[in-house]
């Protein structure tokens, strides 16, 4: 049961969740949720791969660990973001937020 | 037993992603990130990853997640308006999806075939050992990078000065309703 196969296609699952979700959502704070989702579904492909295609190395789970820190720094950043353009705009829907609209 | 807790991590997981973008109240969608990442952390015990499940644990489900929640219950109920669904944008969104799901199904059911795994799980110790030899320098960089990127989480939420506030006031038309 335990498988790659098994491992890949959930991850596969899990990232078209966080796709849909960055196209559906308008809101700041869903698409950070979408982007986390798909953060965790290359996490799974790290871990997977580490353990049936490289055992008895640690590579893939060090690189895990690092996603894990990348994306800490990433939600505090993006959590002061939407302060800030709440704070400008007066809303977090990210079609009001275009000044920048060339 | 690791299959016990790989069919709990797969239900938890994919039952929390759903919510995660389906959810129209946000806390539900945070609510559903977190299942997701209790989930894939139940996942990552049978494949050998103790360790990094207790990391994901501490810092993604309680760092991450619990930021996220922080910031919907601190700021104005925006996670409570009803938004207009534009099926339209549906629309597009399934195509998109659809369209990306088509290579990544065919390279994850295409991928070799698994090397028999004899060797054990790597230790807590092997992991300790190669991030301070071989990834040395990436992990003093992941530190800078929390560092810097603390330092500008606090200048970018932190109040404007009321000068630059006002000239910001006369640059962006207030927008008066709040559609979130």
């Amino acid at each position: 049961m335990t498988t790659l196969t098994s491992y890949l296609v959930l991850s596969v699952i899990l990232f078209l969740f966080g796709v849909f979700g960055l196209m559906e959502r308008r809101n700041l704070v869903g698409l950070l949720i979408s982007v986390e989702l798909m953060l965790n579904a290359a996490s799974i492909n790290f871990m997977a791969f580490n353990h049936f295609m490289f055992p008895g190395t640690v590579t893939g789970q060090i690189m895990t660990l690092f996603v894990i820190g990348l994306a800490a720094a990433e939600a505090t950043l993006f959590l002061a973001i939407v302060f800030a353009v709440y704070r400008h705009y007066r809303s977090v829907n990210v079609e009001r937020v275009d000044h920048l609209r060339g | 037993m690791n299959d016990f807790l790989f069919i709990v991590g797969l239900l938890t997981a994919l039952g929390g992603g759903l919510l995660a973008v389906i959810a129209r109240n946000l806390f539900h969608a945070a609510i559903g990130l977190a299942a997701t990442l209790a989930g894939t952390a139940c996942l990552f015990v049978p494949i050998g990853g103790e360790f990094v499940a207790v990391i994901q644990v501490l810092v993604y489900l309680g760092a991450v997640a619990v930021s996220i929640v922080f910031i919907l219950m601190l700021s104005p109920p925006f996670y409570l308006k009803r938004v207009h669904r534009n099926a339209l944008k549906l629309l597009g969104a399934v195509i998109v999806t659809l369209v990306v799901a088509v290579p990544l199904f065919a390279a994850a059911l295409a991928a070799g075939p698994a090397k028999g795994s004899t060797a054990a799980a790597p230790t807590v110790q092997q992991i300790g050992r190669a991030l301070l030899t071989e990834f040395v320098f990436p992990f003093e960089i992941i530190s800078v990078l929390l560092t810097v990127a603390i330092i500008g989480a606090i200048v970018i939420a932190r109040d404007l000065p009321e000068d630059e506030q006002a000239v910001l006031a006369e640059k962006v038309p207030a927008v008066k309703e709040v559609d979130a």
